[in-house]
């Protein structure tokens, strides 16, 4: 059965690959061409001759295929149409990219005009294979594995370029004396040590929040209270207002709330960031506990056990590698925060090691923030960059620990 | 349609001659606003083997759940009547519901060992019992592991993984795990029903040589399993109780129209 649905579907997707194979040459040139734009002007016209002969292609195979021919009508006026779209990047202002120096301020225009473009083609296949769609009921198939493996792929060309953009630009910064020595001069030498340190501080006390209460709800949500009752719609509404909240409006929560009684410190950043990261905990709890077959409930109830010690000894084992995991990846999210932090608990520069709870501290995300303030004034732009690999590092080793923490229990 | 009974008991009280371990006295369930069962009167001899059997949705399986109150975990669920276990209505407001599901202990249809090692199945209800001493563990594990037919097939393995078993076996431990907190009574609701017919006869041996030293009571709506292991036997339909006699002479000799039908396969 399986065996035959995937041949089923390589038929269909090579046949649908040969025929539109046209297509994403031009996807693909626009792409390129429009990366090359940004210092090549002239490879325009290449990019568009490209377009407009894989245009021709595309409608010669189409009227091959379509029985109706006055389709080919409409895709003659969407060809124009694409062509007029494509003149939008061109009159777009030179300076969309992030303003530091030594960056060519181009990349960002080109960038733009090559997503402009795989959204275009995107739109083009759609609308291609939602005409053949009338006459082939497998092109119906088609056109969703294509728009599919369409989106994945926007998705993974912003992701690698944005981390290829990281490491290419901050892997020349980080050296030992970056990662263990102080921060000078404005961050403009030396290193981030304490704000390593306190990033780091800062995800343990949000951690040491976040988790025991947003683990107690989930439990009390899932396993005490029905799900029927008055009191869990209120919980859960308040829960999903708590993570719709803006991260800033956390941070002037802290502001007004905390910082009064405890000022700017380790421990003020660690409860606003518990709570901000508290519906990710209790949400990944939940979805823990329910993952936990109701059949082991019952064994246990009829054993006669009371619910707690069901919860403890026949729920709660099982359902742990998911609720470490939910605590990980929230504490992911947690490490990268900057707007909740910034007026509670950090300070730039010159904070050092915190000796107590009440001390404030450094952290990469906001460190980050003052150097590129500083971008023009100082020379802190390779610092920048490798501040911000720095934070990528941490927050991807976070959510990796979190994909090792499930592997290993699953088996 | 013949049926196979066991023959090598065949000299049984009847019903009214017998003194009960359990006794259902006009209990009726709903859920929400559906009645799922209407006064049902059941007497449950001791050391014997009672099946109910009936239809699908007649309320076999709801009745076994009142027995040992757990249907108390089923929202919306209400339960009226009485239920005498030792002189005592397990519905009064007194009765602890964590020991008396120690008392009458509960195997379900579809085999559920916890995702622990075959030991840790075993050890679980002694171990919630209170119990933590190591050499008493060991022993309840391999005697209740003994009365389930289970032992000489995991005695090697006991520390590795219960959902390794086949399913036959998974079935035979969660048995074995009622056993190990020293029930009474055995509810089973259709416990062969997800296994093959080999892991199934095995199951049936078991639960004969069972009532040596527990009451059972088992649902299922397998007929020839209910005639093979069962001294009496209770038919219901529609959520009542139509007739409840020895089993040859239920499916030999029925007084209920209703219940002939059944078993004959006229319908349901």
């Amino acid at each position: 059965m399986g065996t035959y649905l995937d041949d089923d579907l390589s038929e269909i997707f090579t046949e649908f690959t040969l025929r539109k194979t046209p297509l994403y040459f031009s996807i693909i040139l626009s792409l390129i061409g429009g990366f090359l734009l940004s210092t090549n002007f002239s490879l325009i016209l290449f990019n568009l001759g490209i377009l407009i002969f894989s245009s021709i292609l595309i409608i010669m195979q189409i009227y091959r295929f379509i029985e109706n021919k006055k389709i080919i009508f409409k895709q003659l006026i969407f060809g124009l149409i694409i062509l007029m779209f494509l003149y939008i990047p061109l009159i777009l202002p030179n300076q969309l990219s992030i303003p530091i120096d030594n960056i060519d301020a181009g990349i960002g225009k080109g960038f733009l005009l090559s997503l402009f473009l795989v959204l275009i083609g995107l739109f083009g296949v759609y609308i291609n294979l939602s005409n053949l769609d009338k006459q082939n009921k497998k092109a119906k198939q088609a056109s969703a594995y294509l728009y599919l493996s369409f989106a994945i792929l926007t998705v993974l060309f912003v992701l690698f370029l944005i981390i290829g953009f990281i490491v290419y630009n901050g892997a020349g910064a980080i050296t030992w004396e970056f990662i263990t020595q102080d921060i000078q001069n404005m961050g403009a030498s030396g290193g981030v040590f304490p704000a390593i340190i306190g990033t780091l501080l800062l995800g343990l006390g949000t951690a040491l929040i976040s988790v025991p209460l947003g683990v107690g709800t989930a439990i009390f949500l899932k396993e005490y209270a029905g799900s029927q009752s008055k009191l869990v719609r209120v919980i859960r509404t308040s829960i999903n207002v708590l993570n719709a909240t803006p991260s800033i409006v956390h941070g002037l929560f802290g502001l007004a709330l905390f910082v009064p009684l405890f000022g700017v410190s380790l421990l003020t950043g660690s409860l606003v960031l518990g709570f901000l990261t508290l519906p990710i905990i209790i949400r990944s709890t939940e979805e823990a506990l329910e993952s936990v077959p109701k059949d082991i409930r019952d064994a246990s109830f009829a054993m006669g056990a009371t619910r707690w010690q069901t919860i403890r000894n026949a729920v709660l084992p099982p359902a742990l590698p998911g609720i470490v995991t939910g605590a990980v990846l929230g504490l992911g999210r947690a490490f990268g925060e900057t707007a909740p932090i910034m007026f509670t608990a950090v300070i730039f520069s010159g904070g050092g090691i915190p000796t107590s709870v009440f001390d404030s501290v450094n952290a990469l995300s906001y460190h980050l923030l003052e150097l590129t303030r500083l971008i023009g004034y100082k020379d802190v732009t390779q610092k920048a960059w490798g501040t911000a690999l720095l934070l990528l590092l941490i927050v991807l080793a976070m959510n990796f620990l979190g994909i090792r923490i499930r592997k290993k229990y699953r088996t | 349609m013949e049926f196979e009974t066991n023959s090598k008991d065949k000299e049984r009280k009847k019903l009214e001659e017998i003194d009960p371990v359990v006794e259902a006295k006009n209990i009726s369930v709903w859920y929400g606003e559906e009645k799922a069962l209407e006064n049902i009167g059941l007497k449950v001899p001791k050391n014997n083997v009672t099946a109910i059997i009936g239809p699908s949705g007649c309320g076999k399986s709801t009745f076994l759940r009142c027995i040992n109150r757990m249907n108390d975990l089923i929202e919306g669920a209400k339960v009226e009547g009485k239920i005498v276990y030792k002189d005592k209505n397990l519905y009064d407001p007194d009765i602890d519901v964590a020991s008396l599901r120690r008392k009458i202990g509960m195997v379900f249809q579809k085999p559920n060992p916890f995702p622990k090692s075959v030991y840790e199945n075993i050890a679980y209800g002694p171990k919630i019992g209170g119990m933590n001493d190591k050499e008493e563990l060991d022993e309840i594990v391999e005697e209740s592991l003994k009365d389930a037919a289970l032992w000489d097939e995991v005695k090697n393995r006991l520390h590795s993984p219960a959902m390794d078993l086949s399913g036959g076996q998974q079935q035979r431990l969660c048995i074995a795990r009622a056993l190990a907190v020293e029930p009474d009574v055995l509810l089973m609701d259709e416990p062969a029903s997800a296994l093959d017919p080999i892991a199934m006869s095995k199951i049936e041996d078991l639960i004969y040589d069972l009532k040596q030293d527990y009451t059972v009571i088992i649902v299922t709506h397998n007929m020839q399993q209910a005639a093979r292991v069962s001294d009496y036997t209770a038919f219901l339909f529609m959520g009542k109780l139509i007739e409840h006699s020895p089993t040859e002479k239920l499916f030999e000799n029925p007084d209920k129209k209703k219940t002939e039908d059944y078993i004959t396969g006229r319908f349901g």
